[in-house]
């Protein structure tokens, strides 16, 4: 196989954990959530731009949690609300809804004021922005019971304030927010991508420049980032694949870069 | 795979759209230089075809001979021009003769137009003219040469004399005061530089003229008397300097 595909499939977008790469400020918001969750609150938003790393960091304190206590994580949402109460009964009664039956919203309510104080529940609900504002309510209630911790993370988008102020105004109380990374971290993330697999040589000839004009494009946000170095290893992979192929392997391609770019729409031509 | 001869089609025409704004820098650039470049070379070249003319046509001193002459008693030093260098007509030509100086009572005078005084001699005129020739007579024209008109100083007084009477013009009588009293015919100069006065009485040079004139007849108390008189209008220090001369000479007597 190409080393090329291999490169590319490395910047492929995923949640996988094994994919995750630490850094300095996805370290820090790794922590305060790790705090938060730890702490009696009801409610936990997390929010960002999109690529910002928020299915990552969610992920990532899933697989590290849920060994040491109650912890869900639904990565996408249920947009039928039935769909989503029939997953939500199971893991608090820990039982099956029988079929052609559906959960009764009171009952739910009153089991779970039950449990509170005999067992903590922490449910991560990824992509909340998705909800309608009935689900959303009902959700609120759920909390409201104290034996249910939601972490709800939500796009940065016109309408964020729309969770925080609208439906839960007063029972938010963390909230953390993702941005872009910085060039330093861009580097650092790329190297390290590069190096988790034994990229060496590769990573040696991404210099300064070659990020500068990656950055310029992605502005630091990971989801652009793995687009953009997934394409530039794609025009690679092409490259190599022509007779007389005269890729400089001792230098990473400016014009790699620009093309990836004006591929993805980065540059209007 | 998505077609990569479009790709890089479309990746060349970016980086001509690129490089158009450095393009543009450069040759913006070479052509203030052509252009800072030329301008010095074409001014150099404006100014050696003007030092050149210049040269030629204005030599930056005119040497001149000097020549001395007698008036009366008195010497006066005249200068005549040398020819101009690199015309075409010979020295002797151009050259003013000793002809043409009176060493009798003479006033010289440069302006060969006026009608006051009459030309002394017509420069020859030279035959069969080369265009270059007409060019420099041309230029020649416009920077007249200076000739030497001489004329007998009594015939000049008298047309001065003449042309004050129609032009009243103070310059005039103040000029007949002063040649006048140059020539110490004391009389005639007290007269001019009293009507000079009259026409003027801000020149200072009537009310001097006229009480030295006056002085130099002995009439040192009248003298006296039209120097206090300007005194007291101006606090002129030549009037200041004969009163005293004259007040001293009064006390001798």
């Amino acid at each position: 196989m190409s080393s090329y595909k291999l490169l590319k499939n490395i910047f492929v977008d995923t949640i996988d954990v094994d994919e995750y790469i630490e850094l300095e400020s996805a370290l820090y918001s790794y922590n305060t959530l790790f705090d938060s969750i730890s702490r009696p609150l009801k409610m936990i938003l997390l929010f960002g731009r999109p690529g910002t790393g928020k299915s990552v960091l969610l992920n990532q304190i899933y697989q590290n949690l849920k060994y040491q206590r109650e912890i869900h994580y639904f990565d996408a949402p249920s947009i039928e609300p039935r769909e989503f109460f029939r997953k939500f009964f199971k893991l608090v009664t820990l039982k099956e809804l029988p079929k052609n039956t559906e959960v009764n919203f009171t009952t739910l309510i009153d089991y779970c004021k039950s449990i509170r104080g005999k067992r903590e529940i922490t449910i991560l609900l990824d992509e909340a922005q998705m909800y309608d504002e009935q689900m959303l309510e009902k959700i609120r209630v759920l909390s409201d019971t104290g034996a249910i911790k939601f972490v709800i993370s939500i796009h940065k988008t016109q309408n964020e304030d729309l969770i925080a102020k609208e439906h839960f105004q007063t029972r938010i109380w963390e909230t953390i927010e993702l941005r872009n990374i910085s060039k330093e971290e861009l580097k650092t993330y790329i190297h390290k991508k590069l190096l988790k697999r034994n990229y060496f040589d590769i990573a040696d000839t991404i210099k300064e420049k070659h990020i500068h004009l990656i950055y310029s494009f992605t502005k630091g946000n990971f989801r652009e980032c793995n687009k953009v170095m997934f394409k530039i290893f794609e025009i690679y992979e092409y490259y190599e694949a022509q007779p007389n192929s005269k890729i400089d392997t001792k230098k990473f391609s400016t014009k790699f870069i620009e093309m990836a770019a004006i591929r993805l729409g980065y540059i209007n031509v | 795979m998505y077609d990569m001869k479009e790709l890089e089609k479309k990746w060349f025409k970016y980086k001509l759209k690129q490089s158009i704004p450095w393009f543009i820098l450069v040759i913006a650039v070479a052509l203030m230089i052509l252009y800072y470049n030329n301008r010095v070379k074409v001014n150099t070249l404006l100014v050696d075809y003007y030092n050149q003319i210049s040269e030629k046509y204005f030599p930056k001193k005119i040497e001149t001979n000097t020549t001395i002459v007698t008036l009366d008693n008195r010497t006066q030093v005249v200068e005549v021009p040398l020819p101009l260098p690199d015309i075409n007509e010979s020295e002797d030509e151009l050259n003013v003769s000793d002809e043409i100086f009176d060493t009798n009572d003479t006033l010289y005078e440069t302006n060969s137009s006026n009608p006051f005084f009459s030309s002394i001699k017509d420069a020859p005129e030279v035959d069969k003219k080369t265009p270059e020739e007409i060019l420099e007579d041309e230029i020649e024209k416009r920077h007249e040469k200076k000739y030497i008109h001489i004329k007998k100083s009594s015939d000049a007084y008298q047309e001065v004399e003449q042309r004050f009477v129609t032009s009243q013009d103070p310059e005039d009588a103040l000029f007949l005061a002063r040649i006048y009293y140059e020539k110490k015919n004391y009389k005639k100069a007290e007269e001019w530089a009293f009507i000079a006065n009259e026409l003027n009485d801000e020149s200072e040079e009537s009310w001097l003229i006229y009480a030295k004139a006056k002085a130099a007849r002995g009439e040192y108390l009248k003298a006296i008397h039209i120097l206090d008189s300007y005194l007291q209008k101006t606090n002129s220090l030549g009037a200041r300097k004969l009163l005293e001369e004259y007040k001293a000479k009064l006390s001798k007597k």
